[in-house]
């Protein structure tokens, strides 16, 4: 195969964990490759958001693009693992990208879309940020107006099914729509809720971890299908390494960094209990659930959640 | 090489009269085809350029004022401007400025007031003894105005084209100081420029019940931007939203309460407020392909790398920015500059630590003025047309009006306290 | 041919208008929803639609007035006949990138034909149509132009 040159597109700004990321990707294709492979990153949306990304690595206009959870939007399979209170925590839900089941997905979501996953690296996890009330129990999130994005089935039903009031607010407007009680607050990473300074107008974070959201590394079927096998192992190690380096950035910046920013602007930031947790994912999931197996297939949705069974047994966790 | 392709080809065409928008598209298309990339390309940065929510409340906004003005409000806010600064010297020049104040609120387009106001205002200010072009110049120099105060399409479409980041309520209240401070500065060159020439003031003063009805008239309109306004500020709607129910209120007013319009006028009305914003959505659609293409081929890196190898100072960053877009609004209309360059400078303004908010009114206002200066000014060609008189003359005219803007300008520029902490400060006040 | 013509033509102005007065009321309802019930999920969506459907096409008569932003100073100080023959010359142009447009929007139309908007559930090909159908719009006026064009270059020789 020819040498290759990769225009990468990505929404970050250069100093976000996933930037940073693909930084260390750059780094190591370059060098691994003597030169064969290059690349040049376009962080910021410059070559547009992830949506629009992924369309563009779906018709080869991008050859590698930055991917997040939007994929799920884009191939439905992939819902399963958007679950909310599927995951423990980052460790396991990064096990589950490299887990035999995500494989299958990824080898399906190729085949299907033309669009594939060389690494994963989850990035946090959605947690309540309000300026009402602090929350420790299911019932404390009752009649709170969420925000959600108005495309999102998934969110819309899980946060009326813990007894919030979903009200879709686009993304430029979540600062004022707080402030002014248009919404109450939101989920988002803490590491968004520092960057946007949601702070500033909502008080309460509870730590419940509902979704886990993640940033992909991926690739164009047909393009990869182009590359010989030596540069094709070069690019996977070089999105496992990136995966790696943004992974360990962002889960310190989220449990680090962000929280010792909310601490000192007096946010009340307090973890859930781990029977309240239980309560507010099997209130999401007897909604969520049904109606993934509905869109999906029960076949799938269970294998995942099986996976992520073993994974937790396997890993000792909680 | 292909950038040479891209900036060729993008001016002959220009040059030859080709629509902006369409040349944006072809001069992408060589740069595309010169480096063999795919023509799906051109589509998908289009789509991409085009499908925003935020978007929608451009024929929204259009649509409000286009029903104001249909149902015939220009008389009432000009009556409404000259009852309260009519009697100054210089007092119809002083009254369009004002006008232009009032009228900002209902068009956000400089265009649309000089035409609406200019075609009452100019031949009214001649009858009093007014050089022809200079009531001319008065419309088109206090035109920019209505972009800057809110609401304002321009602050929309800069917000659109950077991408989210700033917010737009933001944006509108940072407009209100700089509009004001524009009018007035105008309205000074105006009562200088009268004074030196004996022009007239109103002698005749109002009487009590006509200060009443007129303002009552007037108030009618102005509640509409300020339905705009507060919605957005105060986040009970997003702008696309307080446009929609703008829209709906001048409905009401016009059929209800003053019954101007007719319901056979409406379709009529929509349409042509969809023809109006066609023209700056087509605009954004191909300068989508276009910044791909910048992009890609490295200029707003080239151009982060020159202002930076030239300064670290963000102040005289700011004034090489300040020269730069003068030049560029010169040769650019204001939409394709700001859609072009607004993400690019945005960009390399935030490498300085320059605030985004201020960064933008800089920027747009800087672009505005570009409007009223040749060869390219929209604003005088259409000034030429509505005020029937020769461009040389009126470009003679209106010079002292763009000096005075300058300054404004760079007040603007180095004490961004009155576009940031103002705004802030009124926020906290009204407990936002 | 003509009245059918005419008449195709008044029921592509009352669609675009129609696009305009449902983006209104839509917007305008899910305000009054937001404050009432609570906010539904497709007025959003649907307003974006309609919005590029509407305008896109709404651009094809603004070029027919020739009434979009331009430079026409230079041209209108060479002449009619030179002016009519440069003018016919970017109408051309115009047609080519149009072309290029639509060729390059089948792939992409075919890409998400299968896949779902986020709350109407219709295919995303809906929207992305918009761009092809306006630019054919484009390739007709510019036919009519430069057709008018010639006509100007024959009358002023
Ligand atoms: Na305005
Ligand atoms: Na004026």
């Amino acid at each position: 195969a020819q040498s290759v040159s990769l225009q990468i597109g990505t929404i970050e700004s250069p100093t976000g964990a996933n930037s940073q990321g693909w930084q260390a990707f750059a780094q190591y294709v370059e060098a691994a490759s003597g030169g064969d492979i290059a690349v040049e990153l376009f962080h910021s949306g410059q070559l547009g958001d992830t949506e629009k990304l992924l369309e563009g690595a779906k018709l080869g206009i991008n050859k590698m693009v930055q991917g997040d959870e939007t994929l799920t939007g884009a191939y439905e399979p992939m819902l399963a693992w958007f679950t909310p209170y599927l995951f423990p925590d980052e460790f396991v839900m990064k096990a589950f990208f490299e887990s035999e089941t995500f494989g299958e997905l990824n080898e399906m979501m190729a085949e299907d879309m033309g669009v594939r996953v060389l690494a994963a690296s989850p990035y946090g996890f959605y947690n309540f940020i309000n300026k009402t009330r602090p929350i420790d129990k299911l019932e404390d999130l009752d009649g709170l107006k969420l925000r959600t994005l108005p495309s999102s089935q998934l969110t819309i039903k899980a946060w009326e099914a813990l007894g919030a009031a979903a009200t879709p607010v686009s993304w430029g407007e979540i600062y004022t729509s707080i402030s002014t009680g248009v919404i109450d607050g939101l989920g988002h990473t803490l590491g968004i809720m520092v960057d946007q300074k949601y702070y500033e107008v909502a008080k309460n974070v509870t730590l419940d971890n509902s979704i886990g959201v993640v940033n992909f590394y991926l690739v164009n079927e047909n393009f990869w299908q182009s590359l010989s096998d030596e540069q094709r192992k070069v690019l996977k190690r070089g999105a496992e390494i990136g995966a790696a380096a943004e992974f360990g950035i962002a889960s310190y910046r989220n449990r680090v960094d962000a929280l010792e920013v909310l601490a000192e602007n007096g946010v009340d930031v307090r973890p859930i209990s781990e029977e309240e947790r239980a309560r507010l994912r099997d209130a999401a999931q007897a909604a969520v659930v049904p109606w993934m197996k509905e869109t999906i297939g029960a076949e799938i949705v269970d294998k995942v959640f099986a996976e992520v069974d073993s994974i937790e047994k396997r890993l000792g966790g909680n | 090489m292909i950038l040479i392709i891209l900036l060729a080809s993008f001016l002959v065409f220009l040059l030859l009269g080709m629509p902006v928008a369409f040349a944006i598209g072809a001069a992408s298309l060589a740069a595309l085809v010169a480096s063999d990339q795919s023509l799906v390309l051109l589509s998908h940065f289009m789509y991409i350029g085009m499908e925003s929510y935020v978007l929608v409340s451009v024929p929204l906004f259009v649509l409000a004022g286009e029903i104001m003005l249909r149902g015939g409000m220009t008389r009432s806010l000009t009556e409404f401007a000259d009852m309260l600064v009519g009697r100054l010297r210089g007092g119809m020049g002083h009254t369009n400025i004002a006008g232009s104040v009032f009228f900002a609120g209902i068009t956000g387009s400089a265009s649309a007031d000089t035409t609406a106001l200019g075609s009452v205002l100019i031949p009214a200010m001649a009858e009093k003894g007014y050089d022809r072009a200079y009531a001319t110049a008065i419309t088109i120099a206090s035109s920019v105005i209505g972009p800057i105060i809110p609401p304002s399409l321009t602050f929309v479409i800069y917000a659109m084209a950077v991408g989210g980041d700033v917010s737009i309520g933001q944006l509108f209240l940072a407009g209100i100081v700089p509009g004001i401070l524009v009018a007035f500065a105008l309205m000074v060159m105006n009562y200088w420029i009268s004074h030196k020439r004996g022009y007239e003031k109103r002698t005749t003063r109002y009487s009590f019940a006509e200060i009443v009805q007129i303002t009552l008239r007037s108030l009618i309109v102005l509640v509409m931007p300020g339905i705009i306004v507060l919605g957005v500020l105060s986040g009970n709607f997003t702008a696309t939203e307080s446009a929609a129910v703008a829209s709906v209120y001048a409905l009401v007013v016009c059929f209800f309460v003053t019954r101007t319009l007719k319901l056979a006028e409406l379709p009529s009305i929509f349409f042509s407020s969809a023809k109006v914003s066609s023209i700056m959505l087509l605009l954004l659609a191909t300068s989508s392909i276009l910044s791909y293409v910048l992009t890609t081929q490295g200029v707003p890196r080239y151009l982060a790398e020159f202002f930076t190898s030239v300064t670290e100072n963000k102040y005289v960053f700011l004034l090489l920015l300040n020269v730069m877009l003068l030049a560029i609004g010169t040769v650019l209309d204001l939409f394709p500059a700001i859609i072009i360059f607004g993400p690019i400078f945005a960009q390399i303004a935030d490498g300085y630590g320059v605030d985004p908010v201020h960064f933008a009114v800089v920027f747009c206002v800087n672009l505005l003025l570009g409007l009223n200066t040749p060869p390219v000014g929209s604003g005088l060609f259409i000034g030429a047309a509505v005020g029937r008189v020769k461009l040389e003359d009126l470009i003679r005219q209106v010079r002292p009006f763009i000096l005075m803007e300058v300054v404004v300008l760079l007040v603007l520029t180095y004490v961004p306290a009155l576009t940031t902490e103002l705004p802030r400060e009124l926020a906290r006040l009204l407990g936002w | 041919m003509k009245r059918l013509l005419t008449l195709f033509d008044s029921a592509i102005q009352l669609f675009i208008a129609g696009c305009i007065a449902t983006i209104m009321v839509v917007i305008a309802l899910q305000v009054v929803m937001r404050a009432t019930v609570g906010a539904l999920p497709w007025p959003e969506e649907l307003s974006v639609i309609l919005m590029l459907w509407g305008l896109m096409l709404a651009a094809a008569y603004v070029l027919n007035e020739r009434g979009h932003v331009g430079i026409q100073f230079f041209v209108d100080m060479l002449g009619p006949r030179p002016g009519a023959a440069i003018s016919a010359l970017m109408h051309v142009i115009i047609i080519i990138f149009c072309a290029a447009v639509i060729w390059g929007a089948i792939d992409k139309v075919e890409s998400v034909w299968n896949l779902k908007t986020g709350s109407l559930r219709i295919s995303r090909a809906v929207p992305q149509l918009a761009i092809p159908v306006s630019c054919a719009a484009y390739i007709f006026v510019c036919l009519r132009l430069i057709a008018e064009d010639i006509a100007i270059w024959r009358r002023s020789s």
